[in-house]
């Protein structure tokens, strides 16, 4: 079975990048338009691992990681962050609330791939 | 050293580097000019902090979204707002160079015909007005400027930032 695979990000075009290159490599891809979005879909099960953005209107990708680990079913949840943002100590504050990874977009392919692969296979 | 001046000269970096990396072989023309020419799309997005407040403008024709697509899809508008959020992260990374660190908002698109962007007069006073053009299409990416006026460049106090397109697992 393929490892689904949840991506939020408030711009369809980011989605639809994402969702492209993952699928390419036979992952399942469901999306989210934002960070309450995402915790919902969250909440409905089988998500092995998360691609969010920071920014987004409604919840930001920090405050949703920060609603999701809450939850300590989702303790061992991979939530690899995809953002414009690359300041230190963002990334620090993302580690902290339970993020596993950070990429600056815009992303390379090969590098996304195998950091979900990676991710993926660690939380089995 | 002038604040704003190396702001607006950061700016033009982020511009440049952007188009380049989304336009890649196409070969682009860079003016600075804030003359009045017709969009179809506008994507506004903003940086805020205490003593730093930017507006950066990016307007678009049609075309011009079109060529810098990484694969075709229909929302042009939603494409735009994406590399105008790149833009101004971009810029946001130069500018902790100098220890400044202001919040980035989310953008904001208006899709029509004709669009007519105002840039200067009624007190609105773009500090960085650049043109790009490319075989297929053209931008303008604009920049507003509000700085504090005892507003000093503190690179001791440089916020350390993630390269473009690293990957760091924790």
């Amino acid at each position: 079975m393929s490892a689904k695979i949840l991506v939020v990000d408030d711009s369809v075009s980011v989605r639809q990048q994402v969702r492209v290159t993952l699928e390419q490599q036979g992952f399942d891809v469901v999306e989210a338009c934002d960070g309450l979005e995402g915790v919902a879909t969250i909440a409905g099960g089988n998500i092995d691992c998360v691609v969010c953005d920071v920014n987004m209107p409604n919840m930001n990708g920090i405050e949703m990681i920060k609603k999701v680990k809450a939850d300590g079913a989702n303790e061992a949840l991979p939530i690899l962050m995809l953002t414009t943002e690359g300041a230190k100590e963002l990334i620090m504050q993302a580690k902290a609330a339970g993020a596993s990874g950070w990429i600056v977009k815009p992303f390379k392919a090969d590098l996304l791939v195998a950091a979900v692969q990676k991710l993926t296979l660690a939380s089995v | 050293m002038d604040v704003e001046n190396v702001v607006r000269e950061l700016f033009h970096d982020a511009l440049e580097e952007l188009l380049i990396h989304y336009g890649g072989s196409e070969e682009l023309e860079l003016a600075d000019s804030c003359g009045k020419t017709a969009y179809d799309l506008c994507a506004v997005i903003g940086l805020a902090d205490r003593d730093f407040r930017a507006t950066i403008g990016f307007d678009a024709t049609r075309a011009g979204v079109r060529a810098l697509m990484p694969a075709p899809q229909d929302d042009y508008a939603d494409w735009l707002g994406e590399l105008s959020n790149q833009l101004a992260g971009r810029f946001k990374n130069k500018i902790a160079e100098l220890g400044l660190s202001p919040r980035l908002s989310t953008p904001a698109v208006i899709a029509g015909t004709e669009l007519e962007t105002l840039r200067t007069g009624s007190g609105i006073q773009a500090s960085e007005c650049i043109v790009a053009k490319y075989s297929e299409g053209e931008f303008l990416a604009s920049l507003q400027l509000e700085l504090d006026s005892e507003l000093e460049i503190k690179r001791s106090e440089a916020t350390e930032v993630a390269s473009e397109g690293s990957l760091e697992l924790f």
